[in-house]
């Protein structure tokens, strides 16, 4: 049972090497709740939560002001190097494994190691089926009750094999870690495959267009005729560095070479008449702190900057995602460009057209009671189209995507309503729930063996 | 009441008259209370001229729902003046010289409502802030309490009213950034938001009063049938006509003529609205029954026994601590039906799960607790269990009633929570998983406390009481751990995240880290005893700092009243917290009270187990 001293393994399998990462885990989260009270939340997730710089995270003292002194201005200075989340979570993964490599064995002998080794079998091949066979798979993500459901089944002779290859007591703490693995498998998963965006469509109205909200891009577009663009984009993160480092941004790619003047990676615009032409508004960005992780609002990036032609200055233009300011239209070599800073785009290949959009408050108040969205669904050189209904906890699943009814806005002008969707593709979504699953069926295992047991003593003691 | 005392007698088996007769004498006269409580509430509330007590019953709109006036002048005048009846400074000279000591919110709000003149010269405006007193040239001294005629006196430099200045004051002040506000800014925001609420009544923009002709239609305030600009529907004129009648002849003071429109009024409403005027109905009849207040006192009567039983027990005979416990145990019983029936209504009321906002969520995690204790105290008998259960019932229902002061307490809730399903699963769980850490975390404490300043707890005691904690643990770890990847789940279904990192998500998965690690440091002989207790006692600040310290990073510093003062409370329940994990790690437990020299006690006088054995 307790590994021998002289095992290499033994340290690393150790209970006490658990305890100490999971205690590491609870600072690690409870300063980085703390973090974004003065930063934005995908910054902490970022720079604590996953990669951090080479697993290693800076815990600047500054996050406990807001605990301490709630109220005080100063920043304080410093900070301690930690571990970063994915550190914590690969060595409680070793941890793990080594722990079950070492500790536990397989009890089963004869027949029932034999009966185990189907039963888990079966479970698996089911799961997996209905996992990666991709008609199963969309048509049970349908409904969460169904695929959980489903999955009970499987698992449950899983966790009967278990039963009988590990024996009663460590069945269900086999089931148990195995769907935590499962899930911080799943979490990184979603980390690095998942994408999720937003898309605004008036009432009306119609887009093919997904917007993250949490990165802007300086964009030049062109059409092409035949309802085609073609679109060049330079990534925040260069307009940022180019600002820092007074570097132009030339590539043989862009129709115009970019002087970055100043980057605003949240800004606000004042509005100024211009003095010779009294209906050209103009525009003046003044920089706001970025936004953070407790508020509920998004950044507005605005950037000046100066486009040249080769050495030719075109001008100088402030180009923001606020969508008061138009795009900027410049010819180069007889194109016609338009030239913007906006939240990153993607394309999907068909369109969704806002046929109706609903809002009800409650009588009285402001608090929304619920938003509701037609849609339509118009796929490329297909006279078919298909009209989807959604709203709250309802959404539309279509081509692995699901968007889901979040809000809506009004147009400044005409005050008419829109819908905002948010538009979330994750190729890990389901792994959740399959280990939501596995965790129960193995606890509620382990419980019932604990009880019984401890009704054996009790009986005995009596 | 029968069935409570038969089975007290059942267990009871061949005990002496006192095992027998003391604990059904407890539970009898607090049965008899909580049962004449209902039929005070039958009777109406006060005698008054004017029939107050079923103008308390009449449904209206506020806030998206529907409730009785009664709960609208409860709501009102705890925001505003932080009491839900009119008492002392707030009663009027002519009324406190004829012996009057209390007048219910109804009647405060009738007279608001109407306009009477007296509104003007009551002192319900509670101001606790120097320097907004010092506004009105008033210091502390002068009492908490002002009128809005107070508030009309001419300050500053140009002599306007008080009130002007306060709300140009609260205006500058609510175009600052909310953390940089000072605190006489945050208080002068409260004073005109006190005042708002004030004016909002006395015009009679809300509650709206007017209800529709038509289902699905939405009701209208007075004002707008007053104006004449609602349909020529007729019950809606009549409504409206009634309605006015009432308010003339309460501000002519005709008691005749305002109870007659009133009762046309109401028979109105109950023909367009039948349902919610029967529940409006009973809404104010358990409003004024208050089990949780009721609860508090009788969760303290238990806390007393249960304390006694405790101390005692060495010294008393069994049967005494027998008797002891049985009444303990019984009136525990007895309010733990009380508070389950309570929130049985608030559900019905609602028809909501349990738990939709912080107030709920400290009514339900104490009725969890006490849950889990009832459960525990049955098998163990030791009596710790019980203790911690009323103490629990008693700190949670303070919590809640706190709580309470921030508006309607069964308010409506926003679209992306409107889900019955995901709040009966989700919520459930998680508040349950809160209840399970607590409750460990509070016999931790008992341990610790009856272990170091007492000589009550012998080894098999500590034993006993490892197990519960050990058990309630495992529970907690489940219940947090599902209720967490269940919250993962809505979210997913809702917006399309699994897990978001967000504070209060943060705040879940620190509750399942911390009983994991409690687990797993038992299960690897890492602590023994006095570890698991130090631990669960930590379990209480990582449980207290999920429940509010998360909301309080975000709302913490624009909100006023209760929570002004709730990251103070917070961080003072975890300094305390710690001081007692501190002190139970730093003796060694041979030096604790309970432990120290058994030899010695053994030998002198018989131990604690062998007097109960």
């Amino acid at each position: 049972m307790i590994p021998s001293k002289n095992n290499p393994l033994s340290w690393l399998a150790s209970l006490r090497l658990t305890v100490v990462l999971l205690a590491l885990a609870m600072y690690l989260i409870f300063v980085g709740t703390l973090a974004q009270v003065e930063n934005g939340i995908w910054w902490v997730v970022e720079n604590y939560f996953r990669e951090g710089k080479y697993g290693v995270v800076k815990v600047e003292f500054d996050v406990f002001r807001s605990l301490l002194y709630p109220g005080s201005e100063t920043k304080w200075p410093g900070y301690h190097p930690f571990p970063s989340g994915y550190v914590i979570i690969g060595a409680l993964l070793i941890n793990l494994l080594a722990a079950h490599a070492l500790r536990f064995k397989i009890s089963g002998k004869g027949s029932a190691l034999v009966i185990g080794g189907a039963l888990v079998f079966i479970g698996t091949v089911v799961t997996a089926y209905t996992v990666l066979e991709p008609n199963t798979s969309a048509a049970i993500q349908q409904n969460v009750m169904l695929m959980m459901g489903i999955w009970a089944v499987p698992m449950t002779l899983i966790g009967i094999g278990c039963h009988f290859i590990f024996g009663s007591r460590k069945a269900g703490i086999v089931l148990v870690h195995g769907g935590l693995i499962l899930m911080l498998v799943g979490e990184y998963v979603t980390g690095i495959g998942a994408t999720e965006g937003q898309m605004w469509i008036h009432e009306k109205g119609s887009s093919n267009k997904i917007i993250d909200i949490r990165e802007a891009e300086l964009a030049f577009v062109r059409d092409l005729g035949d309802g085609k663009q073609e679109h060049i984009v330079i990534p925040q993160k260069l307009l940022a560095s180019a600002d820092q480092d007074d570097t132009m941004i030339t590539d043989d790619t862009l129709p115009l070479k970019v002087r970055v003047d100043a980057w605003m990676e949240n800004s606000d615009l004042t509005p100024s008449i211009n003095g010779q032409d009294p209906t050209q508004v103009q525009y003046r960005a003044q920089e706001l702190p970025a936004v953070t992780g407790t508020e509920q609002r998004a950044d507005r990036p605005t950037v000046m900057a100066t486009l040249f032609d080769g050495d030719q200055r075109v001008g100088e233009f402030l180009l923001t995602t606020w969508e008061v300011v138009k795009p900027v239209s410049v010819e180069v070599d007889g194109q016609a460009w338009e030239v913007s800073l906006r939240f990153k785009e993607t394309h999907l290949p068909y369109t969704i057209q806002l046929v109706d959009f609903r809002h009800d408050k409650f009588t009285g108040t402001t608090t929304p009671m619920n938003y509701s969205s037609t849609l339509r669904l118009k796929e490329p050189g297909s006279a078919e189209s298909r009209d989807d209904f959604i709203k709250m906890n309802q959404p539309l699943r279509y081509d692995g995507k699901a968007f889901f009814q979040s809000g809506f806005f009004q147009q400044p002008l005409n005050r008419n309503l829109g819908t905002i969707m948010q538009v979330a593709d994750n190729p890990g979504a389901w792994v959740p729930y399959l280990s939501c699953v596995v965790v129960t069926i193995g606890l509620c295992m382990h419980f019932v063996v604990s009880l019984i047991k401890y009704g054996r003593r009790a009986n005995a003691k009596a | 009441m029968n069935r409570l005392d038969e089975g007290n007698l059942e267990t009871a088996g061949k005990g002496t008259l006192l095992v027998r007769a003391v604990p059904i004498a407890f539970v009898a006269i607090w049965v008899i209370y909580l049962t004449m409580g209902v039929f005070r509430v039958m009777q109406p509330e006060g005698l008054y001229r004017f029939d107050f007590d079923t103008f308390g019953r009449v449904p209206v709109s506020e806030d998206g729902r529907i409730k009785p006036l009664d709960t609208v002048a409860r709501n009102a005048l705890l925001q505003i003046s932080g009491k839900q009846s009119l008492k002392d400074d707030m009663l009027l000279k002519q009324e406190a010289d004829s012996g009057i000591d209390s007048k219910p919110a109804i009647h405060w709000l009738a007279e608001l409502m109407s306009g009477r003149p007296e509104s003007r010269d009551r002192k319900v405006i509670r101001i606790d802030d120097p320097g907004v007193l010092g506004l009105l040239g008033k210091t502390p001294e002068d009492g908490k309490f002002y009128s809005l005629n107070d508030l009309n006196v001419p300050v500053g430099e140009k002599q306007q009213p008080a009130y002007m200045e306060i709300d140009r004051l609260a205006r500058e002040a609510s175009d600052k950034r909310d953390d940089l506000r000072t605190k006489f800014e945050e208080h002068v925001i409260g004073v005109r938001r006190q005042i708002g609420m004030m004016i909002e009544l006395q015009a009679m923009a809300t509650p709206f009063v007017v209800p529709p002709e038509k289902q699905g239609d939405e009701w209208a305030p007075i004002v707008q049938s007053a104006r004449g600009e609602l349909s020529d529907a007729v019950r809606e004129r009549q409504a409206g006509e009634t309605w006015l009648a009432m308010m003339n002849a309460l501000r002519e003071d005709k008691p005749e003529a305002f109870n007659n429109a009133l009762g046309d009024h109401l028979e109105l409403k109950e023909a367009f609205v039948p349902a919610k005027a029967r529940k409006a109905a009973f809404e104010q009849g358990f409003n004024r029954y208050a089990p949780f207040a009721k609860g508090i006192v009788l969760y303290l009567f238990a806390a007393v026994l249960g304390l006694f039983a405790m101390l005692l027990r060495p010294l008393l005979p069994k049967a005494g601590y027998t008797a002891l416990w049985r009444s303990g145990m019984g009136v525990l019983l007895v309010v733990f039906v009380l508070h389950t029936a309570a929130l049985i209504v608030r559900i019905w009321l609602q028809e909501r799960p349990p738990v939709t906002n912080l107030y709920s969520s400290a009514v339900f995690i104490g009725w969890g607790i006490v849950g889990g204790a009832i459960v525990l105290e049955k098998i163990t008998k030791l009596g710790v269990a019980a203790l911690a259960a009323s103490s629990a019932g008693i700190a949670t229902l303070i919590v809640a009633h706190h709580l309470s002061k921030d508006g309607d307490t069964m308010g409506v809730m926003q679209a992306v929570l409107d889900s019955n399903f995901w709040l009966g699963t989700h919520v459930i769980t998680i508040t349950l998983g809160y209840s399970a850490t607590f409750l460990a975390g509070f016999i931790g404490l008992c341990y610790i406390i009856f272990g170091m300043c007492t000589p009550l707890l012998d080894r098999k005691t500590g034993r006993a009481m490892a197990g519960m904690v050990y058990a309630t643990i495992c529970f907690a770890l489940l219940f947090s751990f599902v209720g967490t990847v269940l919250g993962g789940i809505w979210a997913d279904q809702s917006w399309g995240r699994f897990w978001g990192w967000d504070p209060k998500e943060n705040g879940a998965i620190l509750i399942v880290l911390m009983n994991a690690i409690i687990l797993h440091a038992r299960w690897g002989h890492l602590i023994k005893e006095r570890g698991l207790m130090v631990l669960a006692v930590g379990g209480n600040i990582v449980t207290a700092w999920s429940w509010f310290g998360t909301n309080l990073l975000g709302v913490g510093l624009h909100s006023y009243g209760f929570m002004d003062g709730a990251m103070f409370t917070l961080a003072l329940f975890a300094a305390v917290q710690m001081l007692i994990m501190s002190a139970a790690m730093i003796f060694p437990t041979e030096m604790w009270w309970s432990f120290r020299k058994p030899a010695k006690k053994a030998a002198n006088e018989p131990s604690p187990a062998a007097a109960s054995a």
